[in-house]
């Protein structure tokens, strides 16, 4: 029940984000939107933004964030956070935050909070708000959906403008969660029990946005006039009508009905095509979609096999073929276009790919490796194992499905034996937290720098325990040590440093074999508002349902109805 | 589950129950006389023959169905691409390469279609058999043996006849890893109720009939007489309900898959119908991906429901098809 | 009344059995929930283990009772109205998602099924009167074909051909969204429109059934004694039709309406998913996309008790139309 951060990433499944969405966030919603429209008469002309933030059935009432089934435009448009971080280059921006600092032993955050902030009812913001939060998620540890009382000792307000986090030990590795948190007004939430059950009908924040009007059918929000910077705000009306399913969000879309989505549909091409002035995708890689090995299983245990799977698979297909072209193929390196500063030196800054699919090479690995070919065409080792895996897969993700239907066809040409087993989402999760399958195809975690998506999938202390996500076991000194290094400072250079060796390790020892960039997706119109984010200027992720806290936020200060 | 609406109260089965009177054949007809199942099986397959030559409707069904089975047997080898390969040539609409275009994979729309052919009709046929066999088996016993047992079969079978089928098995299907054998258990576990009331009611008029008083009376046991001395004698009974089943269960498996429960690592024209409606096909205007699929499982239905309908003329001359018959009445008034 | 009385036994006994099969699936199912729960909140991050214990509490996972109590509690919830928790709505209830979207597949579902089985009725009628021409034979083999369609894929056309093509008729939804649901003149005018399309597919999927069966049944009964003396009094054609052979011949289908629409709310399910009504049905495939087996198995329990309501009310209209069946017939 997450308050909001960064999440895991997983896979995208039938159409489109359904399945997505839940993965990511846990936040209901999906899909955030917003369309436009003008209406208005005589000098008084009200913009309206129409966004689609869920695909599926009516809206049930939930404005509380730390609800794991939130509604649309709660996150970070009427609750804000302290500080925006871009999901895609890490750069951070004050909101109710304006600074912070840690200590020299990195055991104590020091934030100073924004002055002259006003909750929607009127009354002023203050650090003891910030403190009010935080200390609710120690009493309600359903809310901590971050386990941040895992590792803190206190937070308290100093005075009106200073919160105190004080650590058990060094963990700034937990900035990005704290400047995450949705920070909710202590004189109303002082006693509504368990927030992740408040369902919050008059909802008071201090962000652009205060609810107007809920119903099952449509959430619409107005400008909030008291908002610290209301004069960047100029959407006036924001609406988040239910849309049942993709067919009819791209519809919508086309008719100018709406304006911002964030839809996986095969059709979002078509979208684009019929009107290319005014229609846009701008899909952000996130998190590599990966075949995570069982380390445990003796032929996968061996780097060559592992080797000669990636050698064989054709990425360039299951891009196109399998994701409709908006997943690119993966990097060895694990790291998503824009996060080249994380290179190791040997790679001039340009990300290392795969290079095409070569299954005579492959097989060449397989020959050097002691492997021979059986009469069957699948080979063996001296013992007479064979080369037959089964890949489990979540059999409501068809794309995934496809892609591996794909990896299917590729390894049978190198001599690998591949078989689809296609289980329930949720058999899908147990299995992959408890190590039980040979193969399979998943996502991971991602946050504001790659440590966020290689910690939990290879560090050693996340192998065992209820919350596995070193789903492959994964287990190496050099890797903990480097995750360790990292772990220990604030100092963004020694950070640097641990993750260009990790990310050596992943392209060198192929831990997991990435295969593609899972994509967040991201669908908006110009006809009525401009500014959009685009790969030019990525100042957020644009996906209409909030990803990493704050994102949905930076979109609306900087649209302007098009003229 | 049929999502056929009035698949219970179709003519076929609602006209099962109306003309027993004037179809039970009585004592002394051929078919009642004791004999063996084989023998009882070739009376009735020539007079099925004589059916499909008499009468049109049947002719027609018949015609439709053996083309279907022709495809789901001989269509593999007609076929040679992988109706799974995916290609680089995505949404293609029909052309001589591809007679029926490709999907958003780049797959071969034909070549899946006439591939899902066999899944199709494999499994609808095994199904409706299943859900014929439990009809068979509690419209039986429970028609024979009376009393207690009949009363708690007769129960069941009314309770179940209320319960919706498609609901049920939605919900039942969603508990299991998605498979065709897992939707056919359920779908046949959900449908059997109504054939087997049609054959209760069969057995119970036959159950004092002198052939099985006098096979009790020698002292045969009671399985032999359900199923050797009763049974052949109702086969005429049971293939119209398998028709009807059929038709139900195609529909019903179809209906499952296109929601999804289908198992993707084969094709089928509810998996396919599935991936176009869940692939955006509908917005990309790909109707040779979503037509195809549903209009063969319509022919095919519609050939089975030709057949039933066929069946239902011969077995009860008054539905045959008389020229003006009103016109006819008419002057014969005007005589009068 | 007998009779009734032992109908209305049967009606309780299904929704009993309904209730425990919904019982035990879940539990008969490989898998075990509690642990498919906890891994799906830990897909958000981290989740503290103690929580989890409350969660499983939450959702009576973490009970030691023995079955059979737990299937007394069950019972005794379910009689108290309370479904369970909707895990895709957490923390809304089953009973709250569904009281949301009953009324819209209510009102879909008797408008289309009541058009549906007057027209079938009287061109079933009409056929029978008509058999052996070409008008009939034509129609027949129409009818034919549209009685083994899949409704989702009639559905599929319909949006396609109707909705996305020709742009003719809303085609998702179950009203303007820009209106504000009430008894407003534009808010009714605006459901009954979204109606049309979805109420189109259902009455075109089922109106073949009700007339084949109204046009055997008129044909058998044609044949009857009483309706050539009829005629042979000189009544008129129209008298004929329906006082005499139309009263006596819809018996059946009487009897087919009731045990015909626990399938047509079934496929009234599958065609709300194709026009994304915002009714039970979509809510149920929501479900399923979701795994939220509660609100699943809280949308079969009523859809079966809705079913089961309608056969009784069918029984008691039967009761009136044929007063045989106050003596008769125990099958």
């Amino acid at each position: 029940m997450a308050s909001t951060s960064f999440s895991l990433a997983q896979a995208r499944g039938r159409r489109v984000s359904t399945s997505i969405l839940v993965t990511f966030l846990g936040a209901v919603s999906l899909l955030v939107t917003a369309c436009g429209g003008t209406s208005g008469t005589g000098n008084t002309t009200k913009h309206t933004l129409t966004a689609i933030c869920s695909v599926g059935g009516s809206y049930t009432e939930n404005m509380s964030p730390f609800s794991p089934n939130v509604n649309c435009g709660v996150d970070g448009l009427v609750y804000e956070n302290l500080e925006y971080v871009n999901g895609i280059n890490g750069k951070e921006t004050p909101m109710l935050g304006t600074s912070y600092t840690w200590d020299s032993t990195n055991t104590t955050l020091t934030f100073k909070t924004r002055q002259g902030v006003k909750w929607s009812d009127n009354t002023a913001f203050s650090a003891n708000d910030v403190a009010f939060t935080f200390n609710m998620l120690k009493t309600y540890p359903t809310a901590d959906g971050n386990g941040l009382w895992q590792h803190l000792a206190s937070v308290a307000a100093t005075d009106d403008s200073t919160v105190v986090f004080t650590f058990q030990s060094a963990f700034p590795t937990d900035l990005p969660f704290i400047e995450g948190t949705y920070i909710v007004p202590q004189h109303l939430w002082s006693s509504i029990g368990d927030p992740t059950k408040f369902v919050n009908q008059t909802p008071i924040g201090t962000g652009p946005m205060k609810l107007k009007n809920f119903s099952p059918q449509i959430i619409s929000y107005v400008k909030n006039p008291s908002y610290w910077q209301a004069d960047k705000v100029k959407v006036d009306e924001l609406d988040y009508p239910v849309v049942s399913s993709n067919d009819v969000a791209l519809e919508k879309m086309e008719a100018g009905q709406a304006d911002w989505t964030a839809i996986f549909d095969p059709a979002v091409n078509a979208f684009v095509q019929k009107d290319s002035a005014h229609n846009f995708s701008y899909p952000v890689p996130v998190v590599p979609a990966q075949l995570i090995p069982n380390l445990k299983n003796p032929l996968l245990s061996q780097l060559a096999v592992r080797q000669a799977i990636s050698q064989a698979l054709d990425r360039h297909q299951m891009s196109v073929s399998g994701e409709a072209g908006f997943e690119p193929p993966a990097s060895p390196t694990g790291l998503m276009p824009g996060q080249e500063a994380y290179l190791s030196a040997q790679y001039n800054g340009t990300l290392p790919s795969f290079g095409p699919a070569d299954p005579s090479g492959a097989e060449t690995t397989l020959q050097k490796a002691g492997f021979t070919k059986g009469s069957d065409g699948i080979y063996a080792d001296a013992h007479g194992n064979k080369l037959s895996f089964k890949v489990t897969v979540p059999g409501d993700y068809s794309d995934y499905v496809a892609d591996l239907q794909i990896a299917q066809q590729n390894l049978k040409a190198a001599g690998i034996d591949l078989q689809l087993n296609k289980v329930s989402d949720d058999d899908f999760r147990t299995d992959r937290a408890t190590h039980n399958f040979e193969l399979l195809m998943s996502g991971g975690f991602f946050g504001p720098t790659p440590y966020y998506y290689l910690q939990p999938l290879l560090s050693s202390t996340h192998i065992s325990g209820a919350n596995a996500t070193n789903w492959e076991q994964w287990s190496d000194p050099t890797t903990d040590q480097l995750l360790n290094q990292y772990a220990a400072t604030s100092d963004p250079a020694a950070q640097k440093q641990a993750i260009q060796g990790l990310t050596d390790i992943m392209a060198k020892n192929l831990p997991v074999i990435p295969m593609l960039d899972a994509v967040q997706f991201f669908e908006y119109t110009t006809t009525h508002w401009t500014g959009w984010p685009t790969s030019q200027n990525p100042y957020a992720i644009g996906s209409s349902y909030q990803l990493a806290a704050g994102d949905n936020e930076q979109v609306i200060l900087h649209l302007q109805p098009a003229s | 589950m049929s999502q056929s609406p009035l698949t219970p109260l179709s003519p076929a089965l609602g006209a099962t129950e109306a003309r027993l009177p004037p179809t039970a054949p009585q004592p002394g007809d051929t078919l009642y006389r004791r004999g063996s199942l084989g023998a009882k099986a070739l009376a009735v397959l020539r007079s099925a023959w004589r059916a499909i030559a008499s009468n049109r409707k049947v002719a027609a069904g018949t015609g439709v169905i053996a083309f279907f089975a022709l495809v789901a047997l001989l269509g593999p080898l007609i076929i040679h691409q992988d109706p799974l390969k995916y290609t680089l040539t995505l949404n293609a609409s029909p052309s001589a390469a591809h007679w029926l275009g490709t999907n958003q994979g780049g797959q071969d729309v034909f070549s899946q279609l006439v591939i899902g052919t066999r899944s199709s009709v494999f499994w609808a046929f095994l199904t409706g058999m299943l859900v014929v066999l439990i009809s068979i088996t509690v419209g039986l016993v429970g028609g024979y043996m009376g009393g207690a047992v009949d009363d708690a079969l007769s129960l069941l079978t009314n309770v179940f006849l209320v319960i919706p089928s498609l609901p049920l098995a939605i919900v039942a299907v969603q508990y299991f890893n998605r498979s065709t054998i897992t939707i056919a258990i359920v779908v046949a576990l959900t449908n059997w109720p109504w054939g087997a009331r049609v054959l209760r009611a069969q057995t119970l008029s036959m159950r004092s009939r002198e052939f099985v008083t006098a096979a009790r009376a020698s002292g045969e046991k009671t399985w032999r007489i359900i199923f050797a001395e009763i049974f052949p004698n109702e086969i005429s009974i049971v293939a119209a309900n398998f028709v009807t089943t059929t038709i139900q269960v195609l529909l019903a498996v179809a209906g499952l898959e296109f929601l999804g429960f289908g198992d993707t690592n084969t094709i089928s024209w509810g998996i396919m119908l599935n991936q176009a409606y869940s692939s955006g096909a509908l917005l990309t205007g790909s109707w040779w991906w979503f037509a195809p699929p549903g209009l063969c499982i319509a022919l095919l239905g519609a050939g089975l429901a030709l057949l039933n309908f066929g069946i239902d003329e011969v077995a009860d001359p008054r539905l045959r098809v008389r020229r003006r018959p009103a016109l006819l009445a008419r002057k014969k008034l005007e005589a009068a | 009344m007998r009779r009734l009385i032992r109908r209305i036994s049967i009606y309780l006994l299904a929704i009993w059995a309904a209730v425990t099969i919904n019982f035990f699936l879940p539990r008969l199912a490989p898998g075990d929930p509690a642990k498919a729960l906890f891994f799906r909140l830990s897909q958000h991050g981290y989740v503290n283990p103690a929580l989890l214990q409350a969660l499983e509490s939450e959702f009576g996972l973490d009970t030691t009772d023995p079955l059979w109590l737990q299937y007394l509690k069950y019972l005794n919830n379910l009689l108290h109205g309370n479904l369970g928790i909707s895990t895709s709505a957490y923390p809304a209830t089953v009973a709250q998602v569904i009281n949301q979207d009953i009324r819209w597949t209510l009102v879909l579902l008797s408008i289309s099924v009541l058009i549906s089985f007057v027209a079938g009725t009287l061109i079933g009628v009409f056929m029978a009167w008509k058999r052996g021409t070409a008008l009939d034979t034509s129609l027949s083999a129409i009818m034919t074909f549209l009685y083994s369609i899949l409704y989702p894929w009639l559905a599929l056309l319909v949006v396609y051909f109707i909705g996305f093509k020709a742009g003719w008729l809303p085609f998702s939804d179950g009203y303007d969204l820009s209106l504000t649901p009430g008894w407003s003149l534009d808010f009714i005018l605006s459901a009954a429109q979204h109606a049309i399309l979805p109420a189109f597919t259902i009455v075109i999927s089922t109106v073949a059934g009700w007339m084949l069966t109204m046009r055997n049944s008129m044909i058998t009964t044609l044949s009857e004694d009483y309706v050539t003396m009829a005629r042979a009094k000189g009544l008129t054609t129209r008298r004929v039709m329906f006082a005499y052979a139309a009263r006596n011949a819809v018996l059946p289908s009487v009897t087919g309406f009731a045990i015909a629409i626990g399938s047509v709310v079934g496929g009234q399910l599958l065609v709300e998913i194709v026009f994304s009504y915002p009714g039970i049905g979509f809510a149920l495939y929501q479900g399923i996309l979701s795994q939220d087996y509660a609100l699943a198995d809280g949308i079969l329990l009523l859809v079966i008790v809705a079913t089961v309501v309608m056969n009784l009310i069918v029984d008691l209209l039967y009761t009136v139309l044929d007063p045989r069946t106050r003596q008769e017939r125990s099958a």
